[in-house]
């Protein structure tokens, strides 16, 4: 070994050599193209914030992940950005505020975040393509809208065989709200929701006392509630989903209706982001891809947290995710 | 034509168990034709099913990533390594606990209700430190990959935290278990992307295995 200057980089960021730039401009350009035929305005946010002004838009497991530091001259938190949607909710609260809605942005911007895991806790740098809806009333029609450009997104990078999983976080809280257990409890139950483990969920059920005989088959049929859009129906042959229900079999409608039916499943025992998320929720996957290449859903607090009232929904395309599936689909 | 469904099954201690639960439920697991067959990847091609045996640790880490899209693995991994799957069935074998122990000597002075600061060795580093954080002690962690219990007869450490299934090991070995940790059995998981992409094939594997458990 020669004694160089060392030239190595921090565990989890990388550089990209040119065949795979411009594969990642490419898939870039395309989605560009889709988010703007669709009616979406590029905008730019700084790499940096104050944690204060992002906190409040973050979901809570990405706060966790954020990577901090002290701003020198005034002693206040900073955190490089692991989202861009807090961001896009400051800037229209503030710089957009007299916008009249519906208000449709879009953005393509690296976002930092500390990995989960064990091990080797490292930073993870990777690059969001984005939309942001933000409308006066939130309905079915909107959810319609944004999945259908997540879909239209997709396809243009020319990845074909991928399906958009829906769920309705709205669901699963109307079921929360009638039980009656504590908050601890609550997200107990809410853990093995998300690990689909009925015994685990039978157990954490009957130990947190406050669920109905007829609720507790429910949230256990939930952990099997996935796949085409039949298991709808299936749900609604359950007692206590009666209404609960209604907004995702009109999404589902409407998708269908505009021919995107063969593109979706359904997937009622998701809850990731159960805590961020108010509405229908939805992920990009493709078979024999172990990630995620999109995520979104309907979030009608976030602008609220930032002093506006109006609701919103949108995505991200992790567009590397999307690059790498496209190389070996080659 | 039905998609291939790839299966990773843990090496070792669990895998007589494994094949009894699949063979229960009707699926062959191919079998290695001689001593000196090397394959890694053994295809059922009646219900197009793939397996491959690895190392017990590295299950979910194949699952996560979409290696292969079903695994099993222990929940004391699973939780050590905090992974990204789906979790749908206790298949309710390999069962042992994950329990602090400490020398036969040294129990018996000592109260761990005056814990403040101990040394552990363990191959459940984060687990370890979790349990122990919560009730406010902190620790100082060895981790080791193997021979746990070598580590208080040697000095290394105090105590030890690792898995029993009898207590022979530790009984042999001058060690007495103070505290459980946790109940440990296998686990069926699954890849998030294959049950979402392939969800009825999934789905069909998993009904068929828990109605055998």
């Amino acid at each position: 070994m020669k004694n160089l200057p060392t030239t190595s980089l921090p565990a989890g960021v990388k550089d990209t050599l040119p065949e795979e730039a411009e594969q990642i401009a490419s898939a870039c350009a395309s989605v560009t193209e889709v988010f703007k035929s669709s009616g979406f305005e590029r905008v730019s946010t700084p790499l940096i914030e104050y944690l204060d002004v992002l906190s409040p838009g973050l979901d809570q497991n990405l706060d966790n992940t954020a990577i901090k530091f002290i701003e020198y001259s005034t002693g206040k938190v900073m955190a490089i950005r692991p989202d861009v949607t807090p961001q896009i909710a400051r800037l229209v609260s503030t710089r957009l505020k007299d916008k009249p809605l519906p208000i449709k942005l879009f953005y393509i911007e690296n976002v930092m975040r500390m990995n989960r895991g064990s091990e080797d806790k490292t930073v993870c740098e990777t690059i969001q393509a984005g939309t942001e809806l933000i409308t006066k009333e939130a309905g079915p029609e909107t959810d319609a809208e944004i999945i259908i450009t997540a879909i239209e997104a997709l396809k243009k990078t020319g990845i074909k065989d991928f399906k958009v999983d829906l769920a309705d976080i709205g669901f699963i809280r109307s079921i929360f709200a009638r039980i009656e257990a504590s908050t601890e409890s609550k997200k107990d139950i809410e853990k093995f929701i998300a690990l689909k483990d009925t015994n685990g969920l039978s157990r954490a059920i009957d130990k947190a006392g406050g669920v109905t005989e007829d609720d507790k088959e429910l949230l256990l049929s939930i952990t099997t509630l996935y796949g085409e859009v039949e298991v709808i129906e299936a749900a609604e042959k359950l007692k206590g989903t009666k209404n609960a229900l209604g907004n995702l079999k009109k999404v589902v409608e409407i998708l269908t209706e505009k021919g995107y039916g063969e593109a979706i499943t359904i997937d009622l025992g998701e809850v990731r982001g159960f805590d961020y998320y108010t509405g229908i929720i939805f992920e990009g996957f493709a078979e024999g891809y172990g990630k995620a290449l999109l995520g979104g859903g309907r979030y009608d607090g976030l602008l609220t947290k930032y002093g506006m009232e109006a609701k919103s929904t949108g995505f991200a395309i992790d567009v590397e995710n999307v690059v790498e599936l496209l190389q070996t689909r080659k | 034509m039905k998609e291939t469904l790839t299966i990773a099954l843990p090496k070792g201690r669990i895998q007589k168990d494994t094949e009894k639960i699949f063979s229960n439920a009707g699926i062959t697991i191919p079998k290695k034709e001689n001593s000196d067959d090397r394959r890694l990847i053994f295809e059922n091609k009646e219900d197009n099913l793939r397996f491959m045996i690895v190392r017990a640790q590295d299950v979910p880490t194949y699952i996560e990533f979409g290696a292969a899209d079903i695994g099993i693995a222990g929940s004391d991994v699973l939780i050590e390594q905090g992974r990204d799957l789906y979790e749908p069935l206790d298949l309710k074998i390999g069962k042992c606990r994950l329990s602090v122990a400490e020398p036969v000597e040294l129990k018996k002075s000592d109260n761990p209700g005056n814990w403040t600061h101990i040394r552990v060795a363990t191959k459940y580093p984060n687990i370890t430190k979790k349990y122990f954080s919560d009730k406010g002690i902190q620790t100082e962690l060895i981790k080791l990959y193997g021979s746990i219990e070598l580590a208080p007869i040697l000095g290394l450490s105090e105590r030890i935290v690792d898995l029993v299934e009898t207590g022979e090991t530790m009984r042999q070995n001058g060690l007495i278990e103070v505290e459980t940790i946790m109940e440990v059995s296998s686990r069926l998981i699954v890849n998030r992307a294959s049950l979402k992409t392939k969800p009825k094939r999934v789905k069909s594997l998993v009904e068929k295995l828990s109605k055998v458990i």
